[in-house]
């Protein structure tokens, strides 16, 4: 709308006062119904208006000048008609020149997308206020070992105590956890995303329930079923009812009353839906050997983060006694919401919008080189308006309206582009960047990159307009033809840019093939198992309605067999751990042999026996675990080859006899066979030692699918669900996804950094060569006659070829060197992402000079061979 | 002083102002409406359009405002005068004896045969 305000401002005064108000009117009129059409109508509306804009002021000022055809238009005009009449003179001359304007937009446009798209990627994360008051305020305090600064563990209650009492530190304290359980009675079934809370969180952020009330300490020690929702809950699930407040609902069978209704935007901590007392006992808080209180502060008036880690540590201290291992050697840890919650992905996300600069820069060069060329070639123009009484400032003024008129245009071009291409990056986009799915080009975003390209278009075209208005008012311009390639600034500012943009675009592309082979290089890591064509889902079994071993194992057998009917359906298997899927458990065993018990902390996970053909790992030694693995049968268990290597100093593993400590009365387990490796959560991490027990001889509550189809996976997510709600209807099945994603989730970061990043460097590349091809085409054709003549002269077209690709490639050889020097310092930013690849990697720095160099060459070539086999007597005879 | 040939953007708004006073919006909107969408008059040459005809007096501003429910009292309503009736009845005549005349060419017959 501004900026509507702002066009009009082309008009000439008088028709802008009289029609000014009113044209905006209409505008805004039909702004909010294309806002409501939808983002293309809205694009239509900028770009026809704009146009209109323009072209309409143009002709008005064109008839009042021949109404007032007295009035000298060099002096009498105000500001506005001189812009006016330069933006005029500047659409006539891109007309004139439809090639190098087009080449120009496209430049301004890509450069400008890029810097649009990533600003408005990074800026809901990185400049948006949290959604609560002073959250500088705010901060998650942590657990930690002196040796190890960035390590951060949960609290201990009675470190949490401790700290609470620690005067003058917090103005409010709150430890909490997660929760997830099963929402029923509202919908489908469905799994919360719970924060269990000391009701001391909200003072904490600073929020109030909208309606109802939060929770208070009363009901925290009375353990009452009191719950806080969510407005996206509310929304989503309750139909936005007015009259939730009261209301009870089912949470894994029981009944909760919904207290309170938080504002909109409020999700913290973790994006929960839901707030439920935290209760936390006096036995609790003397408790030392459990850690896991999340906690968040809100610092006292005027305290540091600094002298609150200095207090707090000194708290911790005082709970430390030489006989016992407690506190040892633990500080804490103070960080402000903000970093704590955005620190770990900041560095990565400035250095793209820094990558998105230097394609902006690069663009900038490009257009530049596009004014110097226009510019030498309109040496005569300039020579002839400055000799009828042009001052050099209305020379240099109309070339920098000319860069600005081509700045905006392809700017607003560019936002377009941006508009269109944001989603898709929302959708590479990792788990951390929140609200992902709603990222879009905001106002804000707009604003910013407009003002950006105006200042790129000023930047870029000040230093070639000033060039070339020096000279262009020198006494003999008319020889201008003769030194046809420009001044000698002029030629040295046409190489300084294409090396800027040679070095530039090498040191984005070098950046991104070392990204590249580190990605390969982790994504050909061996996971040990097979993901493709696998379903994966969720079952979780209440306490409540599944309080006894034997009905929860049916529950899963059956599951596991009815699935397996179903056609399409391969083979099924059921785990309490699947990898890559962020479920893990551990527990104590002891190895039951000859000396005395060794306890060993082992992952394990309970499985149906056909785990291992679902997910086709391979059985080394032994056997695989059977269905006549029941209770009644002598208990075992199968181990990986990783445990197997682990202990090799117990002896044989096959018949090797384990307890497990955590359930003292169980009987031993037998290790039976041992299978290969799989990785569990990530490309990166080695597999460790693993236990797999039978479903048979355990009764776990919770378990995922492992459904392998023969077409594709998510096609059979009714089959599964109707086997499910056969079995029993109260039960959700969640998280149904393919295993195909989980295994991608694990390297999203990864890809995202990747693909935008190759992204940019694509189009660093691009446009330098681009450039590159532009500047050397077009010094070719001001050469054309020198070119004749040579070949006149008896020089074969090789030679002169060679003499042009030569000169063609010197800047690009300075700009080479330039860009390996900066790639090879450079190169330590890229080190934390990088995977077994060194960050000066040479095989991808020198892939990419190499892809460089050839790209860049066959643009030099490209001219040069045409220009070599112009006709002499053709060319000669011209003039 | 009528101008010689109207443009198709006055005939528009000469025939949208047909109806009954309107203002701006109101005015793209009927023409809209009318050419299923194929002319949107952006605000630039509309104005353009309207100061061209308020000052050849084939439109005045107009002081009658619509029921007071419907007023939108910020805007200014626009009304044809006679001679703009006069001017738009001339033009849609002379437009029409074009194209009955070109209908009539040999050259278009053997087309629409063809």
């Amino acid at each position: 709308m501004f900026l509507y305000r702002w066009l009009l401002k082309l008009y000439p005064t008088a028709f802008r006062r009289r029609f000014g108000q009113d044209m905006l009117e209409v505008f805004s009129d039909r702004w909010r119904l294309a806002r409501r059409a939808g983002p293309w109508q809205t694009a239509r509306l900028i770009v026809a208006s704009t146009t209109d804009a323009i072209v309409h002021a143009v002709a008005e000022h064109r008839l009042q000048r021949h109404s007032h055809a007295s009035t000298s238009r060099l002096s009498g005009g105000t500001p506005v008609s001189f812009l006016a009449h330069d933006v005029r003179y500047a659409i006539r001359m891109f007309r004139a020149r439809p090639a190098l304007t087009a080449a120009a937009l496209v430049t301004m446009a890509l450069g400008i997308a890029a810097n649009t798209a990533v600003f408005a990627v990074i800026r809901p994360l990185l400049l948006t206020p949290p959604p609560f008051p002073e959250p500088d305020r705010v901060v998650l305090v942590y657990e930690g070992v002196k040796a190890k600064p960035s390590d951060r563990y949960v609290a201990n209650p009675s470190n949490f105590d401790a700290w609470e009492r620690t005067p003058g530190v917090f103005s409010a304290l709150a430890g909490h956890s997660g929760w997830q359980a099963t929402l029923t009675g509202a919908g489908d079934p469905v799994r919360l995303r719970m924060t269990t809370a000391m009701p001391a969180i909200f003072e904490v952020f600073g929020v109030r329930p909208v309606r109802g009330r939060s929770f208070t300490e009363a009901e925290a020690a009375a353990r009452a079923r009191v719950i806080v929702i969510s407005h996206a809950l509310w929304r989503d699930r309750f139909g936005a009812d007015p009259g939730v407040i009261g209301r009870l609902i089912t949470i894994d069978g029981n009944p909760w009353e919904v207290i309170g209704l938080m504002p909109k935007e409020f999700d913290a901590p973790f994006q929960a839906q839901a707030w439920v007392p935290l209760t936390v006992t006096q036995a609790d808080r003397q408790n030392r050997n459990s850690w896991f209180l999340q906690t968040v502060g809100r610092l006292a008036p005027g305290q540091t983060t600094e002298a609150a880690t200095r207090a707090l540590t000194t708290a911790m201290e005082a709970l430390a006694s030489p006989t016992s291992r407690f506190n040892r050697d633990r500080v804490a840890r103070v960080v402000t919401w903000q970093d704590g919650e955005v620190s770990y992905v900041r560095s990565g996300l400035w250095m793209l919008q820094t990558m998105a600069l230097i394609v902006l820069v690069i663009a900038g060069a490009n257009l530049a080189n596009l004014l110097l060329a226009q510019a030498t070639g309109r040496t005569r123009e300039f020579a002839l308006r400055s000799a009828i009484g042009a001052s050099r400032a209305q020379i240099v003024r109309q070339l920098v309206t000319e860069a600005l008129v081509l700045a905006a245009v392809g700017g607003a071009l560019g936002i377009l582009i941006a508009v269109w291409t944001v989603p898709a990056i929302a959708g590479l986009a990792p788990d951390w960047l929140p609200r992902a799915s709603e990222l879009q080009v905001a106002w804000t975003d707009v604003a910013v990159s407009l003002g950006l390209a105006i200042v790129a278009g000023l930047f870029f075209s000040v230093l070639p307009a000033v060039l070339c208005v020096r000279r262009a008012t020198r006494p003999v311009p008319v020889a201008a033809s003769y030194t046809a390639t420009g001044t000698r600034a002029e030629r040295l500012m046409r190489s300084g840019l294409i090396t800027c943009q040679v070095a530039l675009a090498l040191m984005l592309l070098g950046g991104a093939a070392v990204l590249v082979k580190s990605f390969v290089k982790l994504t050909s890591q061996p996971i040990g198992f097979s993901p493709d064509h696998i379903l994966t889902a969720e079952v979780a079994l209440p306490r409540k309605s599944y309080p006894d071993a034997e009905p929860r194992r049916a529950l899963f057998t059956s599951l596991v067999r009815d699935v397996g009917t179903q056609p399409g359906v391969r083979s099924v298997a059921a785990t309490t751990a699947l990898p890559f899927t962020w479920w893990e458990f551990m527990t104590d065993f002891s190895v039951l042999g000859d000396g005395p018990a060794k306890s060993v902390d082992t992952a394990f996970r309970v499985v149906s026996p056909s785990y291992f053909d679902t997910l086709q790992v391979p059985l080394l030694q032994g056997r695989l675990l059977a269905d006549t693995d029941t209770s009644a049968a002598p208990y075992v268990a199968v181990v990986n080859d990783a445990f197997a290597r682990k202990h090799a100093a117990f002896g044989r593993i096959i018949g090797a006899r384990l307890r497990d400590n955590d359930e003292p009365n169980s009987p031993p387990i037998t290790i039976v066979g041992i299978v290969g490796d799989t990785r569990h959560r990530s490309f990166e991490r080695p597999a460790q030692a693993e236990l797999y027990l039978p479903l048979g001889q355990h009764a776990p509550v919770f378990m995922t699918l492992a459904v392998r189809t023969l077409g594709r996976p998510l096609d059979l997510a009714p089959q599964v669900r109707s086997s499910l709600r056969a079995l029993d209807p109260t039960l959700p099945l969640n998280e149904v996804k393919t295993l195909d994603f989980w295994v991608g989730a694990a390297v999203a970061e990864e890809r995202f950094y990747l693909t935008l990043l190759g992204v940019l460097a694509s189009l660093a590349v691009l446009l330098a060569v681009v450039g590159n091809y532009g500047v050397t085409a077009y010094v070719m054709r001001l050469r054309t006659r020198e070119i004749g003549i040579r070949l006149a002269l008896g020089a074969t077209v090789p030679r002169v070829a060679g003499l042009v690709v030569r000169q063609g490639l010197l800047p690009v050889v300075a700009g080479v060197v330039i860009g390996l020097g900066a790639v090879l310092v450079g190169a330590r930013i890229l080190e934390d992402q990088l995977f077994q690849t060194g960050a000066r990697d040479p095989i991808a720095i020198l892939a990419a000079t190499a892809i460089l160099f050839g790209t860049a060459a066959i643009a030099c070539w490209l001219p040069a061979r045409r220009a070599s086999r112009v006709n002499p007597a053709i060319v000669l005879r011209q003039d | 002083m009528p101008p010689a040939s109207l443009t198709p953007v006055a005939l528009q708004i000469l025939i949208a102002l047909g109806d009954g006073d309107l203002h701006g919006y109101a005015i793209t909107a009927d023409i809209a409406e009318r050419t299923s969408g194929q002319l949107v008059i952006q605000p630039g040459n509309l104005y353009r359009t309207l100061r061209t005809l308020l000052d050849s007096g084939l439109i005045v501003e107009s002081d009658r405002r619509p029921a007071a429910d419907l007023d939108d009292e910020r805007r200014r309503y626009y009304r044809i005068t006679p001679s703009g009736r006069k001017a738009a009845h001339e033009e849609i005549e002379r437009l029409d004896t074009i194209v009955r005349q070109a209908r009539r060419s040999p050259w278009l017959k053997s087309r629409n045969r063809g």
